[in-house]
């Protein structure tokens, strides 16, 4: 008889998870499941909305991106109104994604995975945390608050404040940056990237205390997704798709955002609000993708920037980059490209130019806008009526295409530390831990609503249905 | 530098109620005063409370009367960190104690509240006490309560 052995909650994550673990009958795993167990509805609330409201509605999914979610509804609507938003426009849209992905992944780093990494996946739970973070090492500690400080900065600065800013609108942004503003934000960047640097030489230096984790920590072969720019370049605010399979083969290229209907089908799993999104040529079983860091370094030919392109070609030679466990040194590297880049869009020349919004009317029913959120490629697709009414909205989030990978990566992670019914809490805490590399954010990814189907079945030893409840 | 820090969701009713103090507190532009607003507390306020002689959070609490308004003293021996990206007051003084070696003087204003559906107004009573809350804090800025 199946045994299960459930989690619940999924602690250190952003939301609401459960994993569920099936035992055969002689204590092995046979199959595991990462629920997801909320359910927000955005798409279905915005339709009658007038689409201008998109990207300041559209922010409210969630309180760690919004800025994600605002580049992402913003570039819909710029597909919308049927504008190229003013070059200035998108060099300031850049940046605070920048800045955003850069915060969050430092928090993701700093304050959710940190205390793992440095205390052990097997210490004490009760010191296991923030605290107990604060007192092995409270340089790292330090670092961490200040470098989510300086993104959070960089967005208040550019949107007047942190969260749910509303300076990105159709058409550009609405304001043009301050020379003030802008030296305040580059004088922050030295100090950040310093303390990034040591940051990635910390990491490397505990790598080979986590060889066990790193080798089943979501470590098979998938497809990536990612942007790239028209160089190949990491990109994160414009560019085109590309997948690429395990072995680094190109699978598809220079991509648009009106192709993504092409490359991504969302299936439904009746144990889960949570979509799986997986790549449409390749049919559910075998287009298992991932998005995010990782999969980003992956994707991408070279950085644009130099001291994260020499760490990327250093990543480059790690021999088990696909594990998932590198998701974390992904998340550094990008972090020390984001101050990079913020620093040299800051002193391009034309960069306090007034000319940031373009104005028109809709001028298409339909406008897809696509970005690279802290976690992956975030997709927001509208359809609007004749009086600019929004009609239908199709998210796709970025924890939404790591599903699969995710729910085989606790499947792996447990048959290796999951042995018959009695669980340590070392056990539970790699398999939280896994989906904790992928960085989930459970609040952006229940965004449809819907029923979910219920389906319960009482059935005794021998496999007699007692019982049957569905709706 | 003092620190007003003022949290709650203005889109919950009540919950407002701290973020609708501390506007009160940043309209009046007294020197020194720093007075931020947020739906809740992050790790990274650490830094900007590690800065600040003195820091008062305000918030909404369901364990008073609606509209009551009481100081609380924070005892830092009883933080308890929660582990994730929303901290307790005391988590943030612990951690601007351990990291910064900074020990502001500290206060928790709490608001008594009642409503926490989905709108944008305080309850009558929850509004006439913003007031008194705001007197009190300035009063406990001023050093006048303890």
């Amino acid at each position: 008889m199946t045994q299960e052995i459930i989690i619940n909650p999924v602690t250190r994550i952003e939301g609401h998870g459960k994993i569920t673990i099936y035992l055969a009958d002689d204590g092995s795993v046979a199959d595991a499941k990462f629920h997801v167990t909320q359910l927000r509805g955005f798409e279905k609330f915005a339709e009658g909305r007038p689409f201008h409201e998109m990207p300041s509605l559209m922010a409210r999914i969630c309180g760690i991106c919004p800025v994600s979610h605002l580049i992402a509804s913003a570039k819909a609507c710029d597909a919308l109104l049927g504008v190229r938003i003013p070059p200035v426009a998108a060099a300031l849209r850049r940046v605070m994604n920048l800045a955003q992905i850069a915060q969050s992944h430092a928090l993701s780093f700093f304050y959710l995975s940190a205390p793992d990494l440095l205390l052990g996946m097997d210490s004490d739970p009760s010191q296991r945390n923030l605290f107990g973070m604060l007192a092995a090492n409270p340089q790292l500690a330090r670092d961490g608050v200040t470098l989510r400080q300086t993104g959070q900065q960089i967005i208040e600065l550019l949107g007047g404040k942190r969260i749910h800013p509303g300076w990105l609108v159709p058409g550009g942004v609405s304001e043009p940056l301050s020379a003030e503003k802008r030296d305040k934000i580059l004088a922050m960047l030295p100090n950040a990237i310093a303390i990034t640097q040591q940051a990635i030489h910390w990491f490397k230096s505990i790598l080979p205390r986590f060889s066990e984790e790193i080798s089943v920590f979501a470590n098979f072969p998938t497809l990536h997704m990612g942007m790239v720019d028209r160089r190949g370049n990491l990109e994160t605010y414009d560019g085109y798709l590309r997948i690429v399979d395990a072995d680094g083969n190109v699978v598809e290229d220079r991509m648009t955002p009106e192709d993504y209907l092409d490359l991504i089908e969302e299936a439904a799993e009746p144990h889960s609000f949570l979509k799986s999104p997986y790549y449409k040529p390749r049919g559910y079983a075998d287009g298992m993708f991932r998005v995010g860091p990782l999969s980003r370094l992956l994707v991408a030919d070279q950085i644009s920037t130099p001291l994260a392109n020499a760490e990327l070609q250093a990543f480059r030679q790690i021999p088990e980059r696909q594990s998932s466990f590198y998701f974390h040194l992904a998340r550094l590297i990008e972090i020390l490209h984001a101050w990079e880049e913020i620093q040299r869009v800051l002193n391009t020349p034309d960069i306090l130019s007034d000319h940031v919004r373009a104005y028109a009317e809709p001028n298409a029913f339909e406008g897809i806008g696509i970005s690279e959120a802290p976690r992956g490629t975030l997709m927001h697709h509208y359809k609007i009526d004749k009086n600019g009414l929004i009609t239908h909205v199709n998210l796709i989030i970025a924890t939404g295409h790591n599903n699969l990978a995710m729910n085989a990566g606790v499947k792996q992670v447990a048959q290796r530390f999951v042995h018959g019914a009695r669980l340590s809490e070392g056990m539970l805490n790699r398999v939280e831990a896994v989906i904790r590399t992928f960085d989930p954010c459970l609040s952006c990814s229940t965004h449809a609503i819907g029923q979910m189907p219920l389906h319960i079945q009482l059935i005794a030893p021998n496999g007699e249905v007692l019982d049957e409840i569905a709706r | 530098m003092r620190l007003v820090i003022g949290i709650g969701n203005t889109l919950r009713g009540d919950d407002g109620v701290g973020v609708a103090v501390a506007q009160q507190l940043a309209a009046q532009h007294l020197p020194d005063l720093r007075v931020i607003a947020c739906h809740q507390l992050t790790p990274e306020l650490t830094a900007l409370i590690s800065q600040a002689e003195q820091v008062i959070f305000v918030d909404a609490s369901t364990n008073l009367s609606a509209g009551d308004v009481k100081v609380i003293p924070l005892d830092l021996e009883n933080a308890r960190a929660l582990a994730t990206h929303h901290w307790a007051p005391t988590a943030l003084l612990m951690a601007a104690k351990v990291l910064y070696s900074a020990q502001p003087r500290s206060a928790l204003v709490a608001i008594g509240a009642q409503h926490f559906g989905y709108c944008e107004q305080l309850s009558e009573s929850v509004a006439r006490a913003l007031p008194r809350a705001t007197q009190l804090i300035l009063s406990l800025l001023r050093g006048e309560v303890h």
